[in-house]
């Protein structure tokens, strides 16, 4: 039997209401996302990219069609089941990080599990261990206006990967950094994501972060315009 | 303009929720306090109404110093040179009802107006007997004849024939009176029906004669008014030969003149004095009363400026991007601020608007509550009509105005003072800079060592309103510890939250420290409207225990007799001494102590002189004295030398001691007497002199007895002796025969009404914090939308989102009603050792109840969590997408 897509957007659509105006930001978008991949999604702005993520993340629902995760059908699950497939299967990375400032790198790191009820000292255990892969270890206690960026978007990627997630979904991850750091967080997505066995789904609208993806579906007007594997990318880890 | 309409009122109209707190805040504050102004107003107004009123067009008074002064002085007033008239006048206050009266067919069943058998009787009227030859100039008695037969008051017209007629009818009928057409259309009444009085606890049928036309007469006490000729006022109320008052007419520019002549003729027992002197009196007499009702409504508005300034200030917060913008296309530090404070100016008018329509409201109510207080604290009669005075709405409106300015100045100088650079990067953190924990606490503890110095600044220079400063000290000092105990809390409750409830309790105990500054400024919120809460707790349950303490040991009587309405006519209340001397016979009697009292100015305050059976107290009695010494060797004493005790108020007032002598305003002239002893009486702030039943009849030329309390023998029956004393009385005379537990109750339950407007204004002052509750956290909660989104992308259900609002809001809760609790015990420490001995000069015995604080802090967590609810709902409704949107 075939293992079904880890992402799988069946005839899409989301609109929004502002005011009188009803905008289309996803537009009849069908795609799948085999387990294990790393796909970029580009696109210029208002291209739909972040709300196609949204959507996969169950943080929001479409107007039609159906998405599903693991073979899921999100439109099946209630909120309460919806929040326990992020909690258990899916991991997010935000352009700016949101980690929380009264909370120390680690602890940030280890919400995710506390928040479903872990024990805490092996939710803080397995945040230390990923700060030491994404090389926080020595500043797992400090603050995270503490941090530069480059460091905050490590953090969050471990948080991402804590509850080591089949789904890890990237919303602009380099938007915020410079050059170096954002090539160090896109390693990071690439080998954390293959090593911790997560399909990788990274939105982006730099081409550099992009080349790093296997396969790149651009966006445009709420429609997936090219889907094309990525020659150039290096094989995951 | 444009402009300010723009950025400063558009925002109101976006936030409609938020704009309604505030709103809502300030006219709740300004609401309470217009509403006490009014009612103690309106109280005040219609006595001094009726004041005027009834002293008609009278320019001068000669008024008695006491129960009344003999009639034969008229005449002699009426001669001095520069009187144009001259009307004698005997006023009393009785109970009444309409109709005639049939005594009750059982003895014992008509002895209590106030109970359920017998007819009630319902109105306080003021009684005024005139003479109708003299009164032309004053314009009283303008009386129609009315119509024999109809109803209503539209037939009650007069012409001059027919006041002649009315008029000549009550001085040549028998007990006839006059009534107001108020009174008469109230009760449906028309000329010839009946209208039965008490005169010292006997039912006396009056027949209406007239009906009287005088407008200022139909308002005052609310037309309860009767006319009636002075010979049948003197018969009827027991004061033959006497008068209360002679209204003189002079010419104004020898008014001073004629009143040093009548200094020189008149006794003791009258004063010539200007008609609103006995107004000033009462004004005097009730200030106390007033002021600190007053400074009670203060709270509201005070806790209400917290909520005000978190609202501007996290508006400054939430638009600080936009300051930045503003700044960035050239707009001044100035117009920045001005914006802000118009933002404030609209809620401060919009506030204070409301708070006038809810004041006035509010007013109805308290007025009720506040006069009836007045009535059974000072003899003050009631009103039911409201004055909308100009001068209390607009110090509301004023105050609702300038509070939201002035709360909303330090938010808006920040909000101009933002550097344009600053604000326009992403990622800012809720609170701008950090907050200044070490200057706080300094200013803390000045501000409570500035209470301390105030406290005892007042103890010892006497000057009352240092303890108000001294409370003001107390709030101000409390609430900048706020911040300090927010962050402590927060470090607490933190780990052992987490531990408790998971990492979402945990994470809502951090968020106090996250938004320190705003959580602080409605725990300091919530600490004063707890403190005052505590305080007023603490010091009505220690006063309540002193006064009932007071009350078993001290009040032995068995019964305590008087006659229904004695409270209403007091001094005009006379029992035949054939009742009294009866009393003593009665089997089972021990003894009988007889009570006369009269009003007294001293040094221009108001007192009572008070003639009691003191061989009685001595040997039955238990009185307790200040200084600790034996009841039976202080009064053996006053007995001996003829001396007075004199209760702690008066001691207070007048700065009495034991052992000074003191020069009372007796009928006699100034009578000097030795203070004996300083007794514990809560009876009467206004003071009270008392002596032997023998010295009192010798200063004031006055045997006469208003009201008895029996000591019953040893192994004798109470009951029986009630009953045999009710007999004695007859169907005909209705009597208050109160056992020693009823007036125990009766005191307490009249204790309990004066401080009901005070648990009121106290609610208010808590639902004022709760509001700051809800409209901070809600703002928070929209502020850290993006957190939450954050948390509920990462896994966080909407109950795990909800809760983490709740412990938050609890913990707000918590702070605030801890810190209340101390700030609440330094309060109760002013309310009841400095500013009520300072005001009433009572000593209260200081009891702390543990219990009223742990219900405190359990009530204000609850409280607060509820109020978190709504916040606690939208944060977790809030969908992640919009939240993770709004970057």
């Amino acid at each position: 039997m075939n293992r079904p897509a880890a992402l799988e957007f069946d005839r899409v659509g989301k609109r929004f209401a502002f005011g009188e105006t009803d905008v289309r930001a996803l537009d009849d978008v069908s795609l799948a996302i085999a387990p294990g991949e790393f796909t970029a999604i580009v696109g210029r702005s208002g291209s739909g990219k972040s709300t196609l993520l949204n959507l996969a993340a169950g943080i929001d629902t479409p107007t039609s069609g159906e998405v599903r995760v693991d073979g899921r059908a999100l439109s099946s699950l209630d909120d309460d089941a919806l929040t326990t497939l992020r909690r258990d299967r899916v991991g997010v990375v935000y352009q700016f990080f949101h980690l929380l400032p009264g909370l120390d790198v680690r602890e940030n790191v280890a919400l995710p599990l506390l928040l479903g009820r872990a024990r805490r000292a092996d939710a803080l255990a397995r945040a230390d261990a990923l700060l030491a892969e994404v090389g926080l270890g020595p500043r797992a206690r400090a603050l995270p206006h503490t941090l530069s960026g480059g460091e905050m978007q490590r953090a969050a990627v471990a948080r991402a990967l804590v509850h080591e997630p089949a789904l890890l979904l990237a919303d602009e991850p380099t938007g915020n950094l410079d050059t170096r750091a954002a090539a160090q967080v896109i390693e990071l997505l690439r080998d954390l994501g293959s090593r911790h066995g997560a399909t990788v789904v990274m939105v982006t609208h730099s081409l550099e972060a992009a080349g790093a993806a296997a396969r790149v579906m651009e966006m445009r007007d709420g429609r997936v315009v090219s889907d094309r594997a990525n020659a150039g990318a290096r094989p995951r880890a | 303009m444009t402009i300010t309409r723009w950025l400063a009122l558009r925002p109101l109209l976006r936030s409609p929720g938020r704009t309604l707190a505030s709103v809502l805040g300030v006219a709740l504050g300004v609401a309470v306090f217009v509403a006490i102004r009014l009612a103690s107003g309106s109280a005040l107004a219609a006595f001094s109404d009726t004041v005027d009123a009834v002293t008609g067009r009278a320019n001068l008074q000669v008024v008695a110093r006491g129960d009344g002064f003999d009639e034969t002085l008229y005449t002699r007033v009426r001669a001095v040179p520069g009187v144009q008239a001259a009307a004698p006048v005997v006023q009393v206050t009785a109970l009444a009802r309409p109709g005639g009266f049939r005594p009750a067919a059982r003895p014992d069943a008509a002895p209590d107006a106030g109970g359920d058998t017998g007819p009630r009787y319902d109105e306080t009227l003021l009684v005024l007997g005139l003479d109708a030859f003299v009164e032309a100039p004053f314009f009283r008695m303008e009386l129609a004849s009315g119509e024999r037969g109809e109803r209503g008051a539209g037939s009650l017209s007069a012409t001059g024939g027919e006041a002649a007629a009315a008029g000549l009818r009550l001085l040549a009928e028998p007990r006839t009176i006059a009534i107001t057409r108020t009174l008469a259309s109230r009760h449906g009444l028309r000329v010839d029906d009946s209208l039965t009085v008490l005169a010292s606890g006997v039912p006396t049928p009056m027949t209406i004669a007239a009906v009287i036309e005088s407008e200022a007469l139909q308002q005052a006490m609310g037309g309860n008014v009767v006319i009636t000729d002075i010979a049948t006022a003197q018969e009827v109320f027991g004061r033959e030969g006497r008068l209360d008052r002679v209204d003189l007419l002079v010419a104004p520019e020898r008014r001073d003149s004629v009143r040093a002549e009548l200094a020189r003729l008149l006794p003791p027992t009258a004063a010539a004095e200007l008609p609103q002197g006995r107004t000033k009196q009462v004004e005097n007499m009730v200030r106390a009363f007033a002021l600190n009702l007053t400074a009670l409504s203060f709270i509201a508005v005070f806790v209400s400026t917290f909520l005000i300034f978190n609202t501007m200030a996290m508006s400054v917060v939430r638009r600080r991007r936009d300051i930045g913008v503003l700044r960035a296309l050239g707009m001044t530090r100035g117009a920045v601020a001005r914006l802000w404070l118009s933002e404030a100016a609209a809620i401060g008018v919009l506030g204070s608007a409301l708070g006038l329509v809810l004041g006035t409201l509010l007013a109805r109510g308290a007025l009720r509550v506040v006069g009836r207080t007045l009535t059974d604290l000072y003899l003050v009669q009631q009103t039911d009509s409201l004055r909308l005075d100009p001068f209390t709405l607009a110090v509301g409106a004023s105050l609702g105005l300038f509070a939201t300015l002035g709360s909303a100045l330090l938010p808006a100088l920040e909000a101009g003072a933002t550097a344009p650079g600053a604000t326009l990067r992403q990622g800012q953190r809720i609170e701008s800079q950090p907050l200044p924990l070490t200057a706080l606490g300094v200013a803390a503890a000045v501000s409570l060592a500035l209470m301390v110095a105030s406290a005892l600044w007042s103890m010892q220079s006497h000057v009352a309103w240092g303890g108000f400063a001294a409370a003001f000290f107390a709030i101000v000092g409390f609430s900048l510890l706020a911040p300090g105990a927010t962050l402590a809390m927060s470090s607490l409750a933190a780990p052992r939250a987490g531990r408790l409830g998971g990492i979402e309790a945990a994470l809502g105990a951090r968020a106090l420290r996250e938004a320190v500054a705003r959580a602080s400024t409605v725990v300091a919120a919530l600490t004063v409207a707890v403190g005052m809460l505590v305080a007023l707790h603490v010091m009505v349950g220690s006063f309540r225990r002193t006064v009932d303490t007071w009350i078993t040991q001290t009040i032995k009587g068995d019964l305590y007799v008087e006659p229904v309405g004695h409270r209403t006519s007091g001094s005009a209340t006379v029992l035949p001494p054939d009742l009294v001397q009866g009393a003593r016979e009665i089997p089972g009697v021990a003894a009988v102590d007889t009570y006369r009292a009269t009003p007294i100015t001293m040094n221009g305050l108001l007192a009572f002189a008070i003639g009691i059976d003191l061989r009685v107290q001595r040997d039955f009695g238990r009185l307790s004295f200040t200084s600790g010494e034996d009841a039976r060797t202080v009064l053996g004493r006053a007995l001996e030398g003829g001396g007075v005790i004199v209760s702690e108020s008066f001691a207070h007032r007048h700065r009495v001691k034991q052992g000074d002598v003191i020069a009372l305003p007796a009928a006699g002239g100034a009578a000097q007497v030795r203070v004996e002893g300083v007794l514990f009486d809560y009876s009467t702030d206004a003071g009270a002199v008392l002596m032997d039943a023998a010295t009192y009849a010798r200063l004031w030329n006055d045997d006469r007895t208003e009201s008895l309390a029996l000591y019953v023998k040893p192994g004798a029956s109470a009951d029986s002796v009630r009953a045999a004393f009710v007999a004695l009385c007859g169907p005909e005379r209705l009597m208050h025969v109160t056992p020693n537990a009823g007036l125990r109750r009766r005191v307490l339950a009249v204790f309990d009404q004066t401080f009901q407007v005070t648990w009121a204004l106290q609610g208010i002052a808590v639902l004022v914090a709760v509001l700051g509750v809800v409209s901070t956290l809600t703002a928070l909660v929209l502020q850290r939308g993006r957190e939450i989104g954050m948390l509920r992308a990462n896994g966080a259900t909407r109950a795990q989102v909800r809760r983490m609002v709740l412990v938050e809001s609890g913990l707000l809760g918590l702070t605030g009603a801890l810190l209340g609790c101390v700030a609440g015990v330094a309060l109760a420490v002013l309310l009841v050792q400095v500013i009520n001995k300072q005001f009433f000069g009572w000593t209260v015995r200081f009891q702390l109840e543990p219990g009223i604080m742990l219900q405190a802090v359990a009530l204000m967590v609850v409280v607060s969590a509820l109020a978190g609810l709504f916040p606690a709902q939208l944060a977790a409704g809030r969908a992640a997408a919009e939240a993770m949107r709004e970057e």
